[in-house]
Parts: C-alpha cells; sequence; structure tokens
C-alpha cells in the first residue's frame, strides 16, 4: 500500500514540476490572494466586526485563517474528482485500475499529491500569517485544531470521493462539485460568519460539515476553545465523517464495478 | 497440472503455473445513456456471444477473426478489466472474480494512451511495477532483462514517452506486461508497430516463455501467418462466437500452408 502511494506521489511530482511555470506560480498565487483580503479588512472590516466577536479576532486575521483552512480540507472535496478526471483523458485510469489496488488504496494514492501540496501551501500560509502580516496565534487550542482539522479533512475527502463517483460514470458534469463549490464558501462561513446570513439561509447552512468546521477552528485559534467547548461541532464533524466516509468509499467500488461492466473505464 | 513447485527449475518457482479456463462468456455493451445506469434501456452491442476456452500453462494459443469480431472484449474479460454478462473464469479449476484475474494476468494492449506522456519510460514502468508490488530496483532488473528481449534501445529508456516512436511505444506496453511474470499472459496484436526484426525476436521470446516457463499465452493477430509461426493453436472468433480451432497438423503445414489455413477459417 505505501508502495503504491509513494509511486502516485513521485509520478505526481514528476508530472507537476515538468509544467515549471505552472508549479511556480500555482505556489505564488497561495499569498496573491490574501492580499485582496487584507485590503478588503482595511476597507469594511470595522462593519463585519459586531459578527466576529464571538471569535475574539478581526476579520482580516478571520478570513485569512478560514481561507487557509478551507483550502486544505477543500483539496479534499475537489481533488478525487479533478485527477480521476485528469486520468481519464490522459487515458491513464484503466491501466491504473488493472492493478490489484483496492478501492480505498488507490482513492488515498490519487490524490496524495494534492494533499502534500495543499499541506505546503498551508505552511506557506501560517508562516505569511505570523512573519508577514503579524496574526497572533498565541490563544490557539492545538490538540482541539488537531481534531477539527482530522475530522474536516475525513468528512470533506468522503465528499470528494462521492463526487468522483459522478465522474467515473459521467465523465463531465459533476453536480457534487457544482454544490460544493457553490455552496460551501457562500453558506459554510469561510469569507465571513453565517450569522451574517439571513435566518433561512443560516437554516441551511446547518446541513453542511463545513459551517461547523471552519467555527470549530476560528474558535480553537483565536479564541482558544478546547474539546468541551467545542463539543457540539465535533459531534456534528464526527457524525459526517463516520457516516460519509464508509459510504463514499462503496459508493466508489460500486460506481468502479459498474464503469467495469459497462467497458466504459477507459473512456473519457 | 496445477501447481509445479515440485518439478519446476528453481528460477522458475517465482511463477505459480495456471489452466485457464472460460466458461460460457458471454458481453453485450449497453447501450449509454441515462437509463443504462440503472439497467433499463434498449438493447446494446453484442460482443461475446458463450464463448468457451481454456488455456493450458506452457502454450501460446492463437486468437484470429476478422475486425469486431470479440478478440479484444474477450482479452480484456480475460484480465479482469470488463465484467461478462454471463458465464465465468476459473483458474487452475477455481472460480475467480475480476480482482483475482487482474492479479495473476497480464494483459499488453496497443496504443500509447495508456502511459503518462510527460514521464518518460522508464519512470512510467517504475510507476507501474510499483502498483504491482515491484520496487524500484525489480523493475529496473526486469527491464534491463526484457530491453534484450524486446529490442529496446537504452536511449529510449530515458526519453519522454510522448518522444518514443510508436514502435519504441509498443515495446514499453509489451515490457509492462512482461515485467510482472504473471502466469497468464493477453497480448493483444503485440506486433503491430514493431519491425521485422523486433518482431521475430519478439515471437521467439514469447515461445521460449511460454516452453521453459510455462506461461499461458493468449496471442492475437491480423496476420495469419504470424499466428501461424507463433500459436500452438490458434482459435478463430467471429461475431462474439469461436467457431473453428486449428491445432498441430493443419498450423505447421509446409510452406505457407498454416497462415492459408488460418485465413480460410477466418474467411469463411
Amino acid at each position: 500500500m505505501i508502495r503504491q502511494i509513494c509511486a502516485f506521489l513521485r509520478k505526481d511530482l514528476l508530472i507537476e514540476t515538468s509544467y515549471k511555470i505552472s508549479f511556480l506560480l500555482g505556489a505564488a498565487s497561495t499569498l496573491t490572494g490574501m492580499a485582496v483580503f487584507y485590503f478588503i479588512d482595511k476597507l469594511f472590516g470595522r462593519a463585519i466586526t459586531p459578527y466576529l466577536a464571538g471569535y475574539g479576532t478581526g476579520y482580516f486575521a478571520y478570513v485569512f485563517t478560514a481561507t487557509a483552512f478551507f483550502g486544505y480540507i477543500g483539496t479534499g472535496a475537489g481533488s478525487y474528482a479533478e485527477r480521476l478526471r485528469a486520468e481519464q483523458l490522459q487515458g491513464t485510469l484503466e491501466a491504473s485500475l488493472a492493478a490489484p489496488v483496492r478501492p480505498a488504496v488507490f482513492l488515498t494514492a490519487l490524490t496524495a499529491w494534492n494533499f502534500l501540496f495543499a499541506t505546503f501551501e498551508l505552511v506557506i500560509y501560517i508562516l505569511a500569517g505570523v512573519f508577514f502580516f503579524k496574526l497572533d496565534f498565541s490563544n490557539a487550542n492545538f490538540p482541539a485544531l488537531a481534531a477539527v482539522f482530522f475530522l474536516s479533512a475525513v468528512s470533506f475527502a468522503a465528499l470528494g470521493v462521492f463526487s468522483s463517483c459522478f465522474i467515473l460514470l459521467f465523465k463531465r458534469g459533476n453536480p457534487a462539485a457544482w454544490v460544493l463549490n457553490n455552496f460551501e464558501g457562500l453558506l459554510g462561513g469561510v469569507y465571513f460568519p453565517v450569522t451574517v446570513l439571513p435566518l433561512w439561509l443560516q437554516w441551511f447552512s446547518a446541513f453542511l460539515p463545513v459551517t461547523y468546521a471552519i467555527r470549530a477552528m476560528e474558535l480553537a485559534l483565536h479564541r482558544g476553545a478546547g474539546f468541551a467547548e467545542l463539543r457540539n461541532e465535533l459531534l456534528a464533524l464526527a457524525l459526517f465523517a463516520l457516516a460519509l466516509a464508509p459510504l463514499s468509499v462503496a459508493a466508489f467500488a460500486a460506481a468502479l464495478k459498474k464503469a467495469r461492466k459497462d467497458g466504459t473505464l477507459g473512456e473519457y | 497440472m496445477r501447481t509445479a513447485a515440485v518439478t519446476m527449475p528453481a528460477q522458475v518457482l517465482y511463477y505459480s503455473i495456471m489452466l485457464t479456463e472460460a466458461f460460457d462468456i458471454g458481453k453485450t455493451y449497453p447501450p449509454g445513456g441515462w437509463l443504462s445506469l440503472v439497467g433499463k434501456s434498449g438493447p446494446g452491442a453484442g460482443a461475446l456471444a458463450g464463448v468457451n476456452l481454456k488455456l493450458a500453462p506452457g502454450s501460446v494459443t492463437g486468437l484470429g477473426g476478422p475486425n469486431g469480431a470479440g478478440k479484444s472484449t474477450l482479452l480484456r474479460v480475460l484480465a479482469g478489466r470488463l465484467a461478462s454478462d454471463t458465464g465465468h473464469i476459473s483458474l487452475d479449476g477455481l472460480k475467480t472474480d475480476d480482482a483475482g484475474l487482474r492479479s495473476a494476468v497480464a494483459l499488453a494492449e496497443t496504443g500509447a494512451r495508456s502511459f503518462y506522456l510527460r514521464l518518460t519510460a522508464e519512470e512510467n514502468l517504475v510507476f507501474f511495477g510499483a502498483l504491482y508490488g515491484l520496487s524500484r530496483r525489480k523493475t529496473l532488473e526486469r527491464t534491463e532483462t526484457l530491453r534484450e528481449h524486446l529490442g529496446i534501445k537504452e536511449e529510449d529508456l530515458t526519453k519522454r514517452f510522448d518522444a518514443l516512436s510508436e514502435g519504441a511505444a509498443q515495446k514499453f506496453s509489451l515490457a509492462r506486461a512482461l515485467m510482472r511474470r504473471a502466469p497468464v499472459l493477453l497480448l493483444d496484436e503485440p506486433a503491430r508497430n514493431l519491425d521485422l526484426r523486433s518482431s521475430a525476436a519478439f515471437s521467439a521470446y514469447i515461445k521460449r516463455l511460454s516452453s521453459d516457463e510455462g506461461r499461458a499465452v493468449l496471442y492475437t493477430s491480423h496476420d495469419p501467418a504470424e499466428l501461424a509461426r507463433v500459436c500452438g493453436r490458434v482459435l478463430i472468433i467471429k461475431e462474439g462466437k469461436l467457431t473453428a480451432e486449428l491445432t498441430g497438423p493443419e498450423l505447421k503445414q509446409a510452406g505457407e500452408g498454416g497462415a492459408a489455413a488460418i485465413a480460410a477459417a477466418v474467411d469463411l
């Protein structure tokens, strides 16, 4: 299993670095996006301050950490479908799946590079936050933060695996990715706390794991909230993770079986 | 013969000799569309209609037939890449599923699209080797051995895959299947794109693999002379059914007799 994951990692590193400019620009764009929020904070930061009172921080620190966090866990939501589609277009999907690799191992290997790069981006975010934007993370509760990260990453990875099933079966047109891309950021509190939203939209946001993930992360990071204070959010995330993870792998295995039955694994 | 652990020379013990039997294999490709996802659609394209087949260890069986007769579909079913609608396949007398077939059977298909075009040929082999559990060192050792038998130029190993000639790409496709040392080897038009010298060397190598190492080989080609030269038995498939079997005396007729017999069987 480790050998197969390492093989995918090495292969993706070689392919990504073969597009040299793209690789460098990808790394640089991590920071330019943040500059936008820095100036938005300068302009409108005070207007949103009342909504952030519970988090013990200002708008820029909120959106900076939410974006960094969402960028990381969002990797799970987006990368399965993206990598699967890339393999389809290259014509290598069927050849890779011809090897005796279990679906769960294949899925892990397929996106290992994306998670590694997302970790690299997260480190850049943290370094830039501390040394460039002078953000204060001294209140952070790291054990609680680690639990939030883990449960959020599993929940989002499961959503991403569901999303990849559509790619496996329909090739193009991915309603799961459409929902994730268009509603998670809007309703989940990534760019502003959900309390800014009208009540009926806040009701919808309660059904999204990102809402609990962002809130728990912000509270653990800025206010040092611990397990007791975050128990509702952690419980919601744990339920999402426990329910979605096995279901998503089973759905992928079923989609794979269907594609093998129809002979469409090599199609794009 | 089930296994040859007692009688085979030590260097051959790695291979598990396998008798492959296919019983009543039928396959119809679904017509596509939304309804096919729930199994409610019109008639599809029939590809195989009750194929029964036995591949004995230590034999090279040829498979000839016109375009669209079902040769590639049959190979893909035997390799566990495509699920059949009816029938089953057994290895050494034990009914096996697609995953079991993917472990025991190696399939070499034509076409470079199943490789990562931005990686070198060697990087591709190392990647696919790892998916089959081979270490980098083992893959490179086996590649070196195969390089001699397949006539692969040393400099081609370090060329990007999209810079290879079609013939060189075909040799690497064969190398990818052969390096697994699977007991059952399925070769779909393996000599296509090979020059005469490479083709002759490859034919000799396949016969040796079969006779010396006990591999069961199924070999497809549109060239009757090639089938007569390489195979000890040739099956003809038409419209998804095996319609003729040519064995020793018919195939080994003097001069072009064997090839003529195959051509006549295909045209019947």
